[in-house]
């Protein structure tokens, strides 16, 4: 009996000795990292483990606009050692940074390497969507965006599926997912809650839901304290209530925080509402002058800055060959209206016409794309298809645009012979 | 002479670069600077502003007032005193909760040039508070300062401070250094995120020996239960094995292990009370306290296994409380059986008690070393947070060894305690066995104990217990 007993207790000490031999050898082979770990459950994540400094970074980059961040991060990657897992994430990172760059083609190259190294990684099919989505191919897109969905259900996932959703048309598809995206939370740094409820937000916007894009704002600006997107979008509204007052504070609050050229230009286009132009002017000149800084780094001009030349009937030779090698690198829906916009101010109404068609492919329920629609549609001698477009464009949101919505209106006003009897 | 084609290729890509290089904090930003100097006099403030291109053509904008597109020295002399003053009514600097006006003493404006010639604006300016009257005032003669430039809030950019006390005033709770970059040298945010301080906190005095400005030093990972002044904790950040120093090192760890044994979810109350009515041995005593200490290193073993290779999976927080549970449950197991085995033998004792059966044992005595076991795995599977930061720690600064040899000192000094609490119940329970007027009731110790020892699991599993 005893000699029994002393037996259990020797195969339990043997059983402790064999587990701190395996915990020593284990650890001792971490310290010296040899184990590879491309595939397997164990990639089965969004945040690289070993370079979280670099993807806040990133994050920090596109929360400011300031590509200062994304060179340092680029910078930061160049010295991390690609062995084992960090091969991938090094790559899915650089494809995020090439992202946030403009440069879509080399993102969707070193994302779709990322994919194969580590095809359990959730964030490599984040960045792939985004990509294809920027070079028009919406299906590849799709595809990549359900991959992440199913692999990872986070923010990430979930409000890249609910833009997809909204640009094919189903914006109560979108709005839902948008809700799951918030609801998510910001778990990881590619994600931002704050961003996700501005997101919802233009989502009611574009559906003419004014108060509840206005209640949406609101919590963004509460998640994030001065949220300058938020804080532009609040001003658009304030502007279409007329409280012009609260609008120039809100455009002035975003510009203290980023002078983007969209808040400029949109302040601008208050002042010019308001009749005071010289103001408008200014800040017309701080666009131009951010455009002049840009070409002086070697950066490519973007279709920001076309659209901006062809509504302000500025430059609009120019405006065409911006949009026009934007849509060399870019072949989304948005770029394409800007180039049918383009060609539109230049006259060149056809060419216009199958570029607004390839921007409305998807069904996207954004007014800006029916009113250029239905401008195209008049110019062509076809006031059928602009009615039709014209009431899309103000049946989706009567406010869309201080400028564009008056024009609809007083468009639909002179074909009211098409009111009873036109496709709605 | 005839230029080589290359090189005047690459000088040319060169000059361009050089001409069209970005402001390094990027062209949105608008980046800040403040040097508080505080001397008897009052508080210096050296605020500098230092504007990328887009803002200062912003600013250059609100100067050209008459907007002929030129800036005048009236219109910029107008802007300066304007701007000196509307930025020092958000700068706040407070002493003892009362805010001190800011004088300007001196400016200066630049616009030195920045991508592709374009300017840039450096603004610099030294605001001065009244005299801080540091005589006549009752004990302690300590001033709480507290600043905070709230100018151009949310823009990107470097944000800075500095703060230092000169003739005879020393600085005590600062956290800033005492001088900075004054916006000259941003070559530090090549490999690091810039500093975004904005405000600052300390208190001051009038003394000859200065305090030593308190730096923010990096804390270990914090884990549930891990207190952020552990003292094993930091015998890994701060020592490095070195001959007699690591005998000192072990030393220390054994005798930290045999104090962490006394800090709750250490298995000594469950020693004590397994012991205390289990008619226990010496033996029993020793076998209970080591396998208690064993498995709460194989604990921190296997937990740091997982916290390294499955943290992806598993996360390590979520995992204590479950390892609680488990083991308050298996506790509460054994508690049961021990507490129905012993009021069996209980029942027994008293029905042939008049039997004059002089030595009834309890039922588990029978198994003791299975219960021993049992309650030892049990009770040392939840880690010590301590031992496996250490042990992670280890890992990072790849002395693995020196981590194992420290938890192995430190699990020594822990079992040394336990030992010592069951050798000192088993030798109290020998003592007093039968012992006066209360003999009689120490016949219902085994069955209160092992009630105990229930309790003890049930509290482990709903998060208590000690």
């Amino acid at each position: 009996m005893k000699t029994q007993r002393l037996q259990s207790v020797q195969n339990i000490l043997s059983g402790y000795a064999f587990v701190s031999a395996a915990t020593i050898l284990l650890l001792l082979l971490r310290s010296n990292p040899v184990f590879p770990q491309e595939n397997g459950r164990t990639n089965r994540i969004t945040k690289p483990p070993d370079i979280p400094a670099v993807m806040a970074e990133i994050r920090r980059g596109q929360e400011t606009g300031d590509a200062s961040y994304f060179v340092r991060a680029e910078k930061w990657l160049e010295n991390i050692p690609p062995n084992g897992a960090a091969q991938g994430h090094i790559l899915g990172l650089r494809a995020w940074i090439a992202l946030f760059q403009h440069e879509f083609e080399k993102a969707e190259h070193l994302a779709e390497q990322a994919r194969r190294l580590q095809p359990l990684v959730a964030f490599h099919y984040g960045v792939l969507s985004d990509a294809a989505l920027e070079l028009g191919k919406y299906e590849q897109s799709l595809q990549a965006a359900q991959k992440m969905l199913n692999l990872q259900a986070d923010q990430a996932a979930y409000s890249r599926a609910a833009h997809l959703r909204e640009l094919h048309g189903d914006s109560t598809g979108a709005i839902e997912l948008w809700g799951k995206a918030i609801a998510a939370g910001a778990r990881t740094p590619e994600s931002s809650t704050a961003w996700c409820q501005v997101e919802l937000g233009d989502v009611y916007w574009n559906l003419g839901q004014i108060s509840k894009a206005h209640d949406l704002y609101l919590s963004a600006l509460k998640t994030q304290p001065g949220s300058h997107r938020a804080l532009a979008r609040l001003a658009r509204i304030h502007a279409v209530k007329n409280d012009f007052e609260t609008a120039e504070h809100h455009y002035q609050q975003a510009i203290a925080a980023r002078p983007l050229p969209e808040y400029l230009e949109a302040l601008g286009d208050l002042y010019l509402t308001l009749g005071r132009e010289q103001e408008a002017e200014n800040q017309f000149a701080q666009v131009i002058f951010s455009a002049r800084l840009d070409a002086l780094e070697g950066k490519p001009p973007n279709r920001e800055l076309a659209f901006f030349y062809a509504r302000h009937n500025r430059n609009l030779m120019e405006a065409l060959r911006i949009a026009e090698a934007e849509i060399d690198r870019r072949k989304d829906i948005m770029t394409y209206d800007v180039l049918a916009w383009a060609y539109y101010k230049n006259g060149r109404y056809s060419e216009a016409e199958t570029a607004i068609n390839r921007a409305l492919r998807l069904g996207t329920p954004y007014p800006r794309l029916y009113f250029h629609a239905g401008m195209i549609a008049t110019a062509l001698g076809n006031p059928v298809v602009a009615h039709k477009h014209f009431k899309t464009a103000l049946s989706l949101n009567p406010h869309f645009d201080l400028k564009a919505a008056k024009v609809a209106k007083t468009q639909l006003l002179q074909h009211p012979h098409l009111k009873k009897g036109g496709p709605s | 002479m005839k230029q080589h084609p290359i090189l005047a290729a690459l000088l040319m890509l060169v000059f361009s670069a050089m001409g069209v290089f970005a402001h390094p904090m990027g062209n949105f930003s608008i980046n800040h600077f403040s040097a508080l100097t505080v001397e008897p006099q009052g508080i210096q403030v050296r605020y500098i502003l230092d504007f990328a291109e887009i803002p200062t053509f912003q600013e250059r904008q609100g100067m050209d007032q008459n907007q002929d597109g030129t800036i005048s020295t009236t219109e910029q002399t107008r802007y300066l005193e304007e701007k000196v003053s509307t930025l020092s009514n958000r700068l706040f600097l407070i002493i003892d909760g009362k805010r001190q006006p800011l004088t300007p003493l001196s400016h200066t404006l630049e616009f030195p040039k920045g991508a592709g010639g374009l300017p840039t604006m450096r603004l610099d300016i030294v605001y001065q508070t009244p005299p801080v009257s540091l005589h006549g005032r009752a004990e302690p003669q300590s001033w709480m300062l507290e600043y905070e430039d709230k100018n151009y809030p949310h823009r990107v950019g470097w944000k800075e401070l500095a703060a230092k006390g000169v003739s005879g005033i020393g600085l005590e709770g600062s956290i800033v250094p005492e001088t900075g970059s004054a916006l000259l040298d941003y070559s530090e945010a090549e490999n690091n995120t810039p500093p975004q301080i904005l405000k600052t906190s300390f208190s001051f005095h009038r003394s000859a020996g200065i305090p030593p400005t308190i730096s923010a030093a990096p804390r270990p990972m914090a884990l549930p239960g891990l207190s952020q002044e552990d003292a094993f904790t930091r015998l890994m950040g701060e020592h490095r094995p070195s001959g007699l120093n690591l005998f000192w090192i072990l030393i220390v760890s054994a005798a930290l292990g045999a104090g962490h044994a006394l800090s709750p979810g250490h298995g000594k109350t469950l020693v004590a009370a397994y012991l205390v009515g289990s008619q226990g041995t010496f033996r029993h005593a020793l076998l209970l306290g080591i396998t208690v200490t064993f498995s709460h290193t194989i604990g921190v073993f296997l937990l740091g296994l997982i916290t390294l290779y499955l943290s992806d999976l598993i996360l390590p927080e979520t995992l204590y409380p479950w390892l609680s549970r488990l083991s308050g449950l298996g506790i509460l197991t054994i508690g049961l059986i021990l507490f129905r085995q012993r009021w069996a033998g209980l029942k027994s004792h008293t029905k042939t008690s008049h039997h004059h059966h002089p030595k009834t044992k309890p039922h588990d005595a029978a198994h003791p070393l299975k219960h021993i076991l049992g309650l030892g795995i049990s009770g040392g599977i939840i880690p010590c947070p301590s031992a496996l930061v250490v042990l992670l720690s280890a890992v990072a600064f790849h002395q693995v060894g020196f981590g194992m040899l420290l938890i192995t000192a430190f699990s020594f000094g822990l079992a040394a305690t336990l030992v010592a609490v069951g050798l000192s119940v088993v030798y109290l329970g020998n003592r007093f066995k039968g012992f006066g007027p209360f003999g009689p009731l120490f016949r219902f110790l085994p069955p209160v104990s092992a009630a105990s020892v229930s309790i003890l699991g049930g509290l482990i599993a709903l998060g208590g217990g000690g």
